[in-house]
């Protein structure tokens, strides 16, 4: 080691400080080879001797080299400064990037443009012979011109452009990236090139030249440095801001995940630590075989590689020569770097979430949702119990349901979710949405899917939650009451209230739950939830339709005169309310059965006049036609009902409006005008299987046919209908004017009966159509789609009239099955939707029938006597129901009173149904004769029955034949034919009183 | 001294005729077998096993094992890059034709790594767009022969996609099983997905490669233009419009990207 005695430096001469400061840097000694050199050159600074200044020169290049490697960087440029500006720099080249080098790391970005600018201009004639590689030179005019390598190039150019690009000279910081780029032969620094020219070019706005660039750095392995995966990151968030999707997503597809990165920056180090002669793995203990290999010492520091480093020597006088010596550098550092870059890529948090999260993002902002879906997936999955994870489902069912109408995969995916994770937000955003979906899809089915899950949910008193939880399950009990669950949606609307009474939903909740509680027909309860809202929430939303409702509670309570006054109230305080068209016309209503015509007309028009929407409309303008009707002001139905097509245009039930235009014209005499009108608009109009006016007006032909039209005129209704067929092509106006038609010519079972074979579908047949094949099945007794057409009815059309031949089939259908509460619940269901219509006894008579079946004698009873009472249902009805009433007697074992109730069969109600109930009632008569032991009241019975002329050719007349025996019953026979007319009666003592008990 | 030169002159002047000359007789190239020697030769034929050739040197025909051949440098005439840029650009039936002719003399060849693969391909790619499925399945078949399982699998993709194109669903399936990348055999089941109309099935294969074999530039860019045509099929025309557009853009220069630019101009006619 070099020791200076600093005592001795006054009495240094130049040549011996050069001598120690060569000696000193040889040792390493930098501090004071630098303190040796500054001396030297100040002794010589004077000095006109070209030797000296020629040695000075090189000395001020080893001490400019020496405080770089020291990190002096301030003090290096001015030596390297004083070395250019003197005479004969010999390595003004090397000096120049060195100095630009010292500017950049100083941050001094304009000094190290303009050095680099000078350096690439400057061509330097020297004499020496640089011992360099990649050494370009050439000869000319025989002077030795040296120039930069290519690698120098490179190294300058991107000391360049890294300056103009800090500096934010953005345009000029391009050239000199694209030359490094184009120069390079370092897949890294050409990776990391593009990388800053391609932010560059994004400052610059200059979108198009990314995407070509961005496909260049794909190719290269700069994506495996880290700092080019950070800068893509920051380079893809920028451009996606900016809207360059197209740029942004393959930026981001390039990202390595951070395991990968951390492979191969392992595989790196390891390569790195093999080439330096150590064990690969830092920190694992060595194996004896690697001991072998590496040695057993850690040799990091012993590790060191050599470099050329030139070095000029004084020989003597003028003579200056230029050696390389081998100087050792320390090659660890490379390896240090390397574990370094591997600590930090350790510590940092895992980005490849976020890369496909906004991946997913871009995908979705360009439309392409099952991209999306599927790495917003990979997020979700990778952690789903995260807040990105939670941004990732929401997302994913947002695509499955909007944009993609994949509600089961939704589904799945939120149901599954909810599951796993019952707390928090997230898994009501999830299911409100779904909600959100199926309410818009009106699928109310969908929202009651949700429920059981909705059940599971963690309770909790954050506001926030609380808030969607009393929106979810409002419309739990919303749904049920849309699916008629009335019940159901009065329970859940108490759930709402009593868990969620502070929430949003409190007063819909409560209004609803009078609704609920109305449609229940529970009116008392609902009217005093009306009034707990109208006190509670008076200026609330549903303040108006409430005062409405009670009048409708009111309606059903049969306080009619409260219920007017509570109409009134709604017509006078509410003039604007949306209720005020359906409070005039249930006032109306009111009026109109009262007798109070004019008042009721009064009603509709205001009714008719302030409606909100068609159906407001239609309901006054058809209920005034009927009141005109029944008045047979017919000119005033043609003026509303003309009225009526002006205002609401096309949105008008037109076939209703003409159907009562032709319906006038009948009471007019104008049957020709009438079936025109008619079978124009079934032409016009009975494509669209909706038109229910349609219907109407074929019914309303078939009973103009059967009343106003002799056997000529029908033909000429036959004709024109098969005339407006045969130009027809649509299937569903061909099914209409074809079951017209088999009604007309009392065909119907036969059509019935093509349909079953011809219609695989029914998703174009009519209500009179339906019909048709509903009698035609009832007739062959199949009831194979007795299920299938009454559901077809319920779902299309649930107003139809036709829809009673529907239930009837089906409780045919279920009584043959035994499923006779099934029968009694389809009677019921179709006694709410029609009640005691003419054409619903056989509803009641079953009913009656299936009680007796059920032993539920009371019960039956009652039905049957309830048929008495109804005057549409005198005749035949009323024989059936005595002698079925005679058929409860006889099971309760009162053979006495059955036989009144089937003697008051057989003499009242003979000619029914051709004598068969008064048929069967002698013999049921006979049977409890002789249950009661009255041998010879039950023979003159059956006596009695052959006598009978309404019965004695039925084939139960032969029980009577038989009981009696030929002689006898050639002996009647005889009686008949010469006209002898019997005294034969059978008297029981039984008063009418018994049998009506 | 005078007349070797002149010789010598007269022979190079030959040989550079020669080599320029394509007629349908004689195909001149040069071989360069797998111990890295080259030789100019004017091939005379080829069968399962050797190639037969004449060298300018001898005069006899020699046959070398085909194992034994690295590469064939063909001379021709005719200006297949421009041929390239018609087919890339038109995708006409024209420049079907033109490749069809200038190629027949090389196609037995083709079983062997050579200059003109790149136009072979695209001319294989023309008869494909153009539904020429039994031609692609015979044309191919060259590959399929081939010691170089880059040249093998090439036939192997040509040999399914022909298949598909011939509604042979079962021996394209069969033939997907012999696939050595995973990528390409996932592809191939997402194309066959989509031929039977199983959308989902077809979407979570393409899926896949998007997610698991992104770097597979070959087949990403493949999938994201089935992906076009998916969601063409599903009636989602955005959806369509900006896959096409991103196709075209990332894979710039290929002969995918051209597909994928010829849909997104039709479809933005259309709109």
């Amino acid at each position: 080691m070099f020791t200076f005695v600093t005592s001795g430096i006054d009495r240094q001469t130049p040549a011996e400080l050069l001598k120690d400061a060569t000696f000193a840097l040889q040792e390493e000694n930098y501090e004071d080879a630098i303190y040796l050199m500054y001396m030297y050159l100040n002794e010589v600074e004077e000095t006109k001797a070209e030797r000296v200044i020629a040695i000075a020169q090189d000395l001020r290049y080893r001490l400019a080299t020496t405080l770089v490697h020291l990190n002096r960087l301030d003090e290096a440029i001015v030596i390297l400064e004083d070395y250019i500006s003197n005479p004969e720099p010999n390595h003004s080249l090397h000096a120049y990037k060195m100095m630009a080098t010292c500017y950049f790391e100083l941050n001094q970005y304009d000094e190290c443009i303009k050095t680099v600018s000078n350096a690439l201009s400057h061509r330097i004639l020297s004499s020496t012979l640089l011992l360099e590689n990649n050494l370009e030179s050439s000869t000319d005019g025989g002077s030795h011109k040296v120039a930069y390598t290519q690698n120098d190039r490179i190294a300058l150019n991107l000391l360049l452009a890294e300056s103009h690009f800090y500096l934010k000279n953005w345009s000029e910081s391009l050239p000199p990236f694209e030359y490094v780029i184009e120069h390079t032969i370092d897949d890294q620094q050409r990776g990391y090139a593009i990388m800053q020219l391609i932010n560059a070019l994004i400052e610059t706005k200059d979108f198009n030249r990314i995407t070509r660039w961005i496909s260049e750095l794909y190719q290269t392995d700069a994506r495996y440095d880290i700092r080019v995966n950070l800068a893509l990151l920051n380079t893809a968030a920028a451009l996606y801001d900016e809207g360059e999707y197209d740029s942004a997503l393959p930026l981001y597809r390039m990202i390595v995940p951070r395991y990968q990165l951390l492979s191969y920056h392992q595989d790196k180090l390891q390569e790195l630590r093999l080439d330096a002669g150590l064990p690969p793995l830092s920190d694992a203990e060595m194996a004896s075989d690697e001991k072998v290999l590496f040695g057993s010492e850690r040799t990091e520091i012993n590790n060191e590689v050599f470099m050329d480093q030139i070095t000029t020597v004084v020989l003597g006088q003028n003579q200056v020569q230029s050696i390389t010596n081998r100087v050792k550098i320390n090659n660890t550092q490379k390896l240090f770097e390397q574990e370094d870059l591997l600590r930090a890529l350790t510590q940092m948090d895992p980005y490849e979430l976020d890369v496909e999260y906004r991946m997913a993002d871009l995908y979705k902002t360009v439309d392409r949702f099952w991209e999306s879906v599927a790495f917003f997936d990979r997020v979700y999955n990778q952690s789903p119990n995260t807040d990105i994870g939670a941004r990732a489902i929401y997302e994913m069912v947002e695509l499955l349901l909007f944009r993609l109408d994949r509600p089961l995969d939704a589904e799945n995916l939120i149901f599954t979710h909810t599951e796993r994770f019952s707390e928090g937000i997230t898994p009501r955003q999830l299911l409100y949405m779904l909600n959100d979906y199926y309410q818009g899809d009106n699928n109310m089915q969908g929202i009651k899917r949700i429920e059981p899950f909705l059940n599971r949910l963690t309770i909790t008193d954050d506001q926030s939650i609380m808030q969607y939880d009393a929106e979810l399950y409002f419309m739990q009990a919303i749904a049920d009451l849309v699916l008629l669950e009335y019940k159901k949606a009065e329970e859940g609307f108490k759930k709402v209230l009593d868990r969620f009474g502070d929430s949003h939903q409190a007063s819909n909740s409560l209004y609803w739950y009078a609704m609920a509680k109305l449609f229940l027909q529970n009116y008392e309860e609902a009217l005093l939830s009306f009034e707990n809202y109208l006190s509670l929430y008076p200026d609330e939303v549903y303040s108006d339709e409430s005062e409405f409702q009670i009048g409708v509670c009111l309606f059903g309570l049969e306080s009619y005169e409260e219920a007017i006054d509570r109409f009134s109230k709604v017509i006078n305080y509410y003039p604007n309310s949306t209720i005020f068209s359906e409070a005039c016309s249930m006032r109306a209503d009111l009026y109109g059965s009262k007798g109070l015509l004019d008042e009721a007309i009064e009603d509709y028009k205001n009714a008719f006049s302030s409606a909100k929407n068609i159906n407001q409309a239609s309901y006054p303008c058809f209920q005034m036609a009927e009141v005109y009707e029944a008045e047979e002001r017919f000119d005033k139905i043609i003026q509303c009902i003309e009225e009526y097509l002006n205002i609401w245009e096309e949105e008008a039930d037109i076939a209703k409006a003409i159907f009562w235009i032709g319906k006038t014209k009948i009471q007019q005499k104008k049957i020709d005008e009438a079936i025109s009108a008619y079978i124009d608009a079934i032409v016009l109009y009975g494509k669209d299987i909706k038109q229910n006016g349609v219907d109407l007006m074929i019914a309303e032909l078939i009973k103009i046919s059967k009343v106003f039209l002799d056997s000529q005129q029908k033909d000429q209704l036959r004709k024109k209908i098969l005339q407006a067929n045969e130009l027809n092509k649509d299937m569903v106006l061909d099914l209409r004017l074809r079951s017209m038609l088999a009604d007309i010519e009392g065909n119907q079972v036969d059509l019935g009966l093509t349909l079953i074979k011809e219609l695989g579908s029914l998703a174009n047949a009519s209500p009179p159509v339906l019909a048709c094949i509903c009698e035609a099945s009832l007739v062959h007794k199949d009831y194979s789609r007795s299920e299938e057409l009454l559901n077809m009815f319920k779902l299309k059309f649930d107003n139809s009239d036709y829809m009673k031949k529907a239930y009837k089939l089906r409780v045919f259908d279920q009584i043959e099955n035994q499923e006779y509460q099934s029968a009694l619940i389809t009677i019921n269901e179709a006694q709410d939707n029609y009640g005691s219509v003419y054409d619903l006894a056989w509803a009641q008579l079953i009913k009656s029938d299936l009680l007796l079946k059920l032993a539920r004698y009371d019960e039956a009873y009652q039905a049957n006597l309830a048929i008495m009472s109804v005057p549409a249902w005198r005749g035949e009805p009323v024989a059936q129901a005595t002698y079925q009433l005679g058929q409860i007697k006889e099971s309760q074992g009162d053979f006495l009173q059955a036989f009144g109730f089937y003697q008051r069969t057989y003499f009242q109600f003979k000619a029914y149904n051709n004598g068969y109930w008064a048929a069967e009632a002698y013999l049921a008569s006979a049977r409890c004769l002789s249950k009661l032991g009255l041998y010879n009241d039950e023979r003159n019975t059956y006596r009695a029955m052959l006598y009978d002329n309404y019965v004695n050719k039925l084939p139960q007349s032969d029980v009577a034949r038989d009981f009696l025996g030929s002689a006898e019953v050639l002996e009647i026979e005889y009686h008949i034919e010469t006209g002898i007319i019997t005294n034969i009666s059978v008297n029981i003592e039984i008063s009418k009183d018994e049998v009506w008990q | 001294m005078r007349s070797h030169i002149l010789i010598i002159y007269h022979i190079i002047f030959c040989f550079v005729l020669s080599m320029t000359s394509n007629s349908s007789e004689e195909i001149r190239a040069i071989i360069e077998a797998r111990n890295g020697k080259k030789m100019k030769v004017i091939i005379e034929g080829i069968d399962e096993s050797n190639l037969n050739f004449m060298s300018s040197q001898l005069d006899s025909v020699i046959s070398v094992p085909l194992q034994k051949i690295f590469y064939l440098q063909f001379f021709t005439s005719t200006d297949f890059d421009s041929l390239k840029d018609e087919a890339l650009i038109e995708s006409s039936s024209n420049a079907l034709k033109q490749l069809s002719i200038e190629l027949e003399s090389f196609i037995p060849y083709m079983g062997i790594r050579n200059n003109l693969h790149p136009f072979f391909f695209i001319y294989l790619d023309l008869l494909l767009a153009n539904k020429h499925y039994d031609e692609v399945y015979d044309t191919s078949k060259v590959l399929k022969n081939a010691s170089d399982s880059y040249l093998k699998n090439k036939g192997l993709y040509y040999e399914i996609w022909s298949k598909i194109g011939l509604k042979d669903e079962e021996s394209a399936q069969y033939l997907i099983g012999n696939i050595d990348d995973p990528a390409a055999s996932i592809y191939f089941n997402a194309r066959l997905a989509y031929f039977s109309k199983d959308y989902d099935r077809a979407i979570s294969e393409i899926i896949k490669i998007l997610t698991d074999y992104k770097d597979n530039v070959e087949w990403l860019a493949l999938s994201e233009l089935l992906m076009v045509e998916l969601y063409l099929d599903m009636g989602m025309v955005n959806s369509a419009i900006n896959t096409a557009r991103q196709v075209h853009n990332f894979y710039n220069g290929t002969t995918t990207a051209i597909a994928a630019e010829r849909i997104y101009n039709k479809l933005n006619k259309k709109n």
